[in-house]
Formats: structure tokens, C-alpha cells, sequence
């Protein structure tokens, strides 16, 4: 197959799937309600956070009030769209695995990687991705940052490869399913983790900035795109973040087929 | 006394049932501890710029060690349970029982605590080592032994919130919000990211009145800040007196609720 097709097919089928679940979740319209009620107290419970940290001091490991009210949108934006496409999917993966559903994803003709990563959508999350991106903004203009093009398009940038890079890392973990029962659990811990990336990388040391950067790599969705945006951003990520997320791409696509090659359906 | 022998029975049982979940329970535990672990890496950030806190660095350890306690010993989970059973008709198992439909609950609870206890106390040992530099926990053994009592308190009032919240399903059909927002704003009241005693005057005395502070720090604060002992006896008695107005809460809505119960696709 061509690759513009094999393009074009993904994306079809990527629509498809979106409307699907739109329509699924048209039955629960409530859910819209709960969805934004939950993501806006989170954020001002992260906001409260803020103040009290820093109603001590006026910066904290070289970030202000400011700045780190911007981060708190980027973490919002994250944690909105890990709840939007990751969560739902890398949870359902290993009982579809356990329970043989796989079989049926099998015989599609599309890429299946694509087809489990893309089944469920939690649309209202978009709403709590829109809010994230709002604060961010209101943020920024409050820092008084610069936000040039460059400087925008550069945290975009860093921001995309970065949720990308974490949905590699809980793919890995729910690959693992092929082997392990109920790693669904694992996926609990991403929660954990999610709670620091409210925080400015800078904020921790040692084993677990380095945690923090290249193995759950939040990071790259919080602290360098608000550098970027700050204007004093190091290009190191910018071009760190791409190669990292070919190499995570590639070893999870192989430890994915490994599984694949375990797979006995059903019985396994 | 009955209650007692049907409410260690069914512990027992949890017990047996939960150390099944050993590998669960790992997880979960060290989902329960990275919480605290972040917010004490950064109270001591803090700390490092100069701040000027109430808490010292041994202080801010020790708080954010016991929480890790304190949350788990006072940690509540059956909200969802209850308000699905209403809404999907599983109640009727536990009301066909001769006793209180809380007591499965109950002995679920504190079944999976009894699990949870030593691979916490791995954990937070671990976790310990890792900051042997700033860890001078002081205090009198009796601070210590009147903090455990607390527990007793402050997880009964946890608890109650979840039955209370849970059981409003017997009139919403959907209770998941409610029971998000009680989490989370409740997890900033109830001191999780930081103590008192670092929150402004003003919302320190509005804190000390609402229920959720009991549900986390106010053992912890027992014996890091140490409170007084006038404020140790105040706290209590507030506690205590939420325990009765939930209990009596639960009575209410059960009462009035089971007559809107129709079980399920009745």
C-alpha cells in the first residue's frame, strides 16, 4: 500500500472512531457536567497549592508565582488529554488481551497498534483540554511572557511529542499484558506521576528529575514548553524530544509485535 | 457481643480475600505514597529558597512521612460501591441480611488495611532511608499514642462522608461528581498538600472547623507541630461531634431513601 493511502485509510478510520464515540457518549450527557466540574477543581486545588508554596517565597528553584501558574495549564492540558485518548485505551488493552477481544482487532486490515490506541474516545475531556489551554493562556499574559511564533510553535512542539512519549511508556506497560495478568493496575501509578507534572522539573533532584525527563517524560509536556514560551528555552529539548520519541516508538512497536507473537487468544 | 463477632468474621474474610491482591496492593500503595513524596520534595524546595516555613526540614519530613499513614489508615473507597449497588439493585443482598448493611462495608474496609499495613510499612521505610538526613522524629510517646486515637475519629468520619455522598444515589442517578469534588477539594482541606500550620490564619480557623482536616493531618499534627494540648482536646471533641451528625446523617437519608428503592428494573 501506498503510504498516502495507508495514510488516508488511518485517518478515515481515526474519524470513524471519534463519531463512534460521540455517539456513545451522547447517552451520557451528564458525564460533560462531571467531566469540566472534576477538571476545573483540580485546577483551582493546584492553583490553591501554588499560593500556599509561595506565600513563603518569592521564587522556588528559580520559578515565580507566574511562571508556575502557567505550567499548572500545561499539566491540565496533559492530564485532559491522557484522560481523553490514553487512559481509556491502555486501560481496556490488557483485558482485551486477557479476555481474547483481540481477536476481533486482528482481522482488521488496519494497523491494530492503531485500532487499540484509538477504540475509546473521552470526548467532554476536550472541553477540560480547551480550559487547560485557556488558563495557560491567561497565564502567559499575566507572566507577562514574550510568546513569539517561534517561541509558541516551539512548546506546541514540545508538548506533542511529549504526551506522544508518554503514551508510549503506558503502551509498553500495557504490552506487558501479553505475559502478566492485571497490569491494567499499573496504569494507576500514571495518576501519581500526573500530579508532578504540575511541577517545574527544576523542583526535584537527582533520580527523579532524571524519572521525571526521560522515563515518564513529563517534562516535556510542562516545564520546557513554558521555557520555550518564557523565551529562554534551551534547544536541546526541541531537538531531544523528536529523537527520543522515533526511539520509544520504535522499541514499543517491536515489543508490541513480541507480544502479538505470544498472543493465543483466549486461553492465554 | 454479635456485632463484634459478625464484624471479625467478616474481616477475617476480607483478609484471606485481599492477600490475593498482593501485587495490587503494591501498586496502589506506591500510588498512595508518590502523592506525599512529590509534595514533600517540593515543600523542601521551598524550603531550600529561604522561606522562612513554620515547619522546619525535619518537620516537613516527618509530616509528609505520617501522611502517608495517615492516608491509608483513614482511606475510604466504597462511595462508588454504595451509590452503584443502589443504582443497579445490588443492595437488596445486603438488606436481605440480619444486619446493618454497613457492616460488609465495614469489614471490607478494615479487611484491606490489614493488607495494606505491611507493604506500607516497606514502603515508607524505604522512603525513610531516603531522607535519614532530616529525620529527627521527636515528640513524647504520649503525643504518639493519643495520634493513634485519632485515627479512630477521623477514619469513621471519612467513612460516613462515603456513605452519606454514596447513599444520595437513592435520588440522583449519577453521584460520580459529587464523589470526584469530594475528593479533591476534600484532599486540599484536609491538609494533604501541606500542614496547617503553613496555611494562612484566616483559613487555618476555617479548616479546623470543617470535617476533612480530621481525615488526614490532624493526627499527623498531633505529634510534628505539636499542637497543644488544649487544641489537641478541641479537635477531638469536633471530631467526634462530626461522627455523630454523619451517623445520623446515614440514618436519615437510609431511612427516607430505602423507600424510594425500587432494586433494579423494577
Amino acid at each position: 500500500m501506498k503510504p498516502s493511502a495507508f495514510l488516508s485509510r488511518h485517518l478515515r478510520v481515526y474519524r470513524r472512531q471519534l463519531i463512534t464515540s460521540a455517539v456513545l457518549q451522547l447517552e451520557y450527557r451528564a458525564n460533560v457536567v462531571t467531566a469540566i466540574l472534576t477538571g476545573a477543581i483540580e485546577l483551582a486545588v493546584t492553583v490553591a497549592t501554588f499560593q500556599l508554596l509561595y506565600q513563603h517565597s518569592p521564587t522556588v528553584a528559580g520559578w515565580t508565582k507566574a511562571d508556575v501558574l502557567v505550567v499548572a495549564g500545561f499539566a491540565r492540558i496533559l492530564s485532559s488529554m491522557l484522560a481523553f485518548q490514553v487512559t481509556p485505551n491502555m486501560l481496556d488493552l490488557p483485558i482485551k488481551i486477557m479476555k481474547g477481544d483481540l481477536d476481533l482487532v486482528l482481522l482488521r486490515p488496519v494497523s491494530t497498534r492503531f485500532l487499540v490506541s484509538t477504540a475509546r474516545m473521552d470526548l467532554p475531556q476536550l472541553l477540560n483540554v480547551a480550559i487547560g489551554a485557556g488558563w495557560a493562556s491567561f497565564a502567559v499574559v499575566e507572566a507577562g511572557y514574550r510568546a513569539d511564533v517561534p517561541g509558541v510553535l516551539a512548546s506546541i512542539w514540545l508538548l506533542s511529542c511529549g504526551i506522544l512519549l508518554i503514551y508510549c511508556v503506558w503502551f509498553a506497560i500495557s504490552t506487558t499484558g501479553f505475559w502478566l495478568v492485571k497490569v491494567g493496575v499499573i496504569g494507576e501509578l500514571f495518576f501519581a506521576v500526573a500530579d508532578a507534572s504540575a511541577y517545574p522539573v527544576q523542583f526535584f533532584k537527582g533520580a527523579v528529575r532524571t524519572f521525571l525527563t526521560f522515563v515518564v517524560p513529563v517534562a516535556f509536556v510542562t516545564t520546557f514548553p513554558v521555557e520555550a514560551l518564557h523565551g529562554r528555552a534551551a534547544w536541546e529539548p526541541l531537538l531531544v524530544a523528536p529523537v527520543l520519541l522515533l526511539v520509544a516508538f520504535a522499541c514499543t512497536q517491536g515489543f508490541w509485535r513480541l507480544g502479538l507473537r505470544a498472543y493465543t487468544s483466549a486461553s492465554s | 457481643m454479635r456485632i463484634a463477632r459478625i464484624l471479625w468474621l467478616r474481616t477475617a474474610v476480607e483478609v484471606a480475600r485481599f492477600t490475593e491482591f498482593r501485587g495490587a496492593i503494591l501498586i496502589w500503595m506506591l500510588t498512595l505514597v508518590g502523592g506525599p513524596l512529590i509534595l514533600l520534595m517540593v515543600w523542601l524546595r521551598v524550603a531550600d529558597s529561604g522561606a522562612h516555613l513554620v515547619y522546619d526540614r525535619s518537620q516537613l519530613v516527618s509530616y509528609f512521612l505520617l501522611t502517608m499513614w495517615s492516608g491509608m489508615l483513614m482511606s475510604v473507597w466504597i462511595g462508588s460501591f454504595v451509590s452503584d449497588e443502589i443504582r443497579l439493585g445490588m443492595l437488596s443482598n445486603r438488606l436481605l441480611r440480619p444486619e446493618s448493611p454497613l457492616n460488609g462495608y465495614i469489614a471490607n474496609n478494615l479487611g484491606e488495611k490489614v493488607v495494606k499495613i505491611p507493604v506500607l510499612a516497606v514502603l515508607v521505610g524505604l522512603i525513610a532511608f531516603g531522607f535519614r538526613a532530616n529525620l529527627h522524629v521527636a515528640g513524647p510517646p504520649a503525643a504518639w499514642l493519643v495520634a493513634v486515637v485519632a485515627v479512630v475519629p477521623g477514619a469513621i468520619i471519612n467513612f460516613m462522608i462515603d456513605v452519606v455522598v454514596g447513599s444520595t444515589a437513592f435520588y440522583f442517578s449519577n453521584v460520580n461528581g459529587l464523589l470526584a469534588v469530594r475528593w479533591l477539594a476534600g484532599g486540599l482541606l484536609a491538609g494533604y498538600v501541606a500542614p496547617l500550620a503553613l496555611f494562612p490564619d484566616g483559613v487555618r480557623h476555617v479548616l479546623e472547623w470543617l470535617p476533612f482536616r480530621y481525615t488526614v493531618s490532624f493526627p499527623v499534627e498531633i505529634v510534628t507541630t505539636p499542637l497543644p494540648a488544649t487544641q489537641i482536646v478541641r479537635g477531638l471533641v469536633v471530631a467526634t461531634a462530626y461522627c455523630v451528625v454523619l451517623w445520623i446523617a446515614y440514618r436519615v437519608i437510609w431511612r427516607l431513601g430505602l423507600r424510594e428503592y425500587a432494586a433494579s428494573g423494577i
